[in-house]
């Protein structure tokens, strides 16, 4: 199918933007990179009748370090979070994430502000965000203002962001709590969507587990930040059996829907294994990698 | 039944294989749609519309993007190359000659995608291994399942590719 007709919009700076916002409310759709957008217009599950894009805004594209924090611009596109060293060097999580998500093509497009925007809760980025307890920054007629991801992502593609509110920036800390990750998908085909995934930032002292931020996706309406499952492992010494407690913990955090990819019981079962590989694998990375 | 929204016109400007175009365009028109109606280039096939199958992969300023998943509008000012932008007149690219040499297209639905996305692949990255040339893949189907002979493929032109840099 093609998309239905709309009116095109590409304001040179944010204050036009969230005008055009504030004038058509919830007949306008914000466009970045279009990747999730556009699919949902070509088969008109999406009819906006205003499509304001956001590409030709200048200053929405930059990647600081401010006082322990990464501030990420809602337009750097896939790619440039895979390759910005700032990224590599201070959150190599997120970077790791982006070998996850979709195809190199949409890694081209697809922006990372989009991606959290859109909140597909079986997609990386706001898992990421989540694990990371970062924080969006969203810019309307009446200022700004800043979220963090427990009240932003309220559940399958919803989130908090107002109609004539424009998510700009995320913040996430910087090189936050060490030096072992991990990004654990379970899915039918490379780079597909998740059935089930883990991400997993980790630091150890010894044979101990010192700091943990976990995130699931695929296995909620919304991302899942399994804040008992980091307590049962901070301060910890990192056993199998430690691990197996920490994957129930989760399983019992989750609450996955069945559709025609699995089951709710399996997604749950999923959980706790993409849960104990990230680990595993965050685990050693903390240990041997230093 | 609900009503759908004015149809904007935009005057915009595309260079696609080196030749500039003035153009107007619905703001609806999808980039794949402009190259192959506007423009006569057929080449640029139209698959799922929605990301998954690759067909529709172009040149966007020297990077693969799916021209589907684009607004003509938001093309303004760009290089696009497509894949009748590939030969040099009668001179197949070290990519199509592989793809010729292999038997790496049956139905060739496929073919012009998966040469456009192989085009980026070598160019981010000359030398892929196996692992790496399925992973950049992953974004283009081949329904006829020639997976294998498309790999040979490219690997043979990335070492025909490095002979001519190198040379």
């Amino acid at each position: 199918m093609k998309p239905a007709p709309f009116e095109y919009f590409a304001p040179a700076s944010l204050d036009e933007a969230v005008t055009l916002l504030k004038a058509y409310g919830e007949d306008a759709k914000v466009i970045a990179g279009g990747q999730s957008l556009i699919p949902l217009m070509n088969m008109r599950l999406a009819t906006p009748k205003y499509l304001i894009d956001i590409n030709k805004i200048e200053g929405l594209d930059q990647i600081r370090e401010i006082d322990g924090h990464l501030e990420i611009g809602a337009l750097n596109r896939h790619h440039m979070i895979a390759s910005s060293e700032l990224i590599l060097e201070k959150c190599p999580l997120l970077a790791e994430a982006v070998n996850h998500v979709a195809h190199r093509q949409v890694r081209h497009r697809g922006t990372f502000g989009g991606s959290v925007a859109h909140a597909d809760p079986a997609a990386e980025f706001p898992t990421v965000v989540t694990a990371l307890d970062g924080e969006m920054k969203l810019v309307g007629p009446d200022g700004e203002r800043w979220i963090k991801p427990e009240a932003f992502f309220m559940g399958y593609l919803m989130t908090a962001i107002e109609p004539d509110e424009i998510l700009t920036e995320i913040r996430l800390p910087a090189s936050s709590v060490g030096s072992g990750f991990s990004v654990y998908e379970f899915a039918r085909k490379e780079n597909y969507f998740a059935i089930a995934g883990a991400v997993c930032l980790l630091s150890a002292e010894g044979d101990r587990v010192k700091q943990v931020a976990l995130g699931l996706l695929g296995v909620s309406p919304a991302p899942v930040k399994p804040r008992e499952a980091e307590d049962l492992l901070r301060g910890h010494v990192f056993t199998d059996k430690l691990v197996e407690e920490v994957a129930k913990s989760v399983m019992e955090s989750v609450e996955p829907d069945s559709d025609l990819h699995a089951s709710e019981d399996y997604r749950r079962e999923m959980a706790g294994v993409v849960t104990k590989r990230a680990l595993r694998e965050a685990f050693s990375m903390a240990t041997q990698g230093g | 039944m609900e009503t759908l929204g004015n149809n904007s016109r935009h005057s915009i400007q595309l260079n696609v294989n080196g030749i500039n175009y003035q153009l107007e365009v619905e703001a609806r028109r999808l980039l794949v749609d402009v190259l192959r109606h506007d423009l006569g280039l057929t080449g640029t096939h139209v698959g799922c519309e929605q990301g998954v199958c690759g067909s529709c992969t172009v040149m966007l300023n020297g990077q693969a993007v799916n021209s589907c998943l684009m607004f003509a509008v938001q093309a303004d000012g760009t290089e696009i190359r497509t894949v009748e932008g590939l030969a040099q007149g009668h001179e197949l690219h070290p990519l199509q000659k592989a793809f010729k040499e292999q038997y790496a297209l049956q139905c060739g639905f496929c073919s012009p995608g998966v040469l456009l996305n192989s085009l980026d692949l070598l160019q981010k990255n000359p030398h892929p291994d196996e692992a790496e040339i399925k992973e950049g893949l992953s974004g283009n189907m081949c329904r006829c399942g020639g997976y294998d002979n498309i790999v040979k493929a490219i690997q043979e032109a990335a070492l025909d590719l490095a002979g001519k840099n190198a040379g």
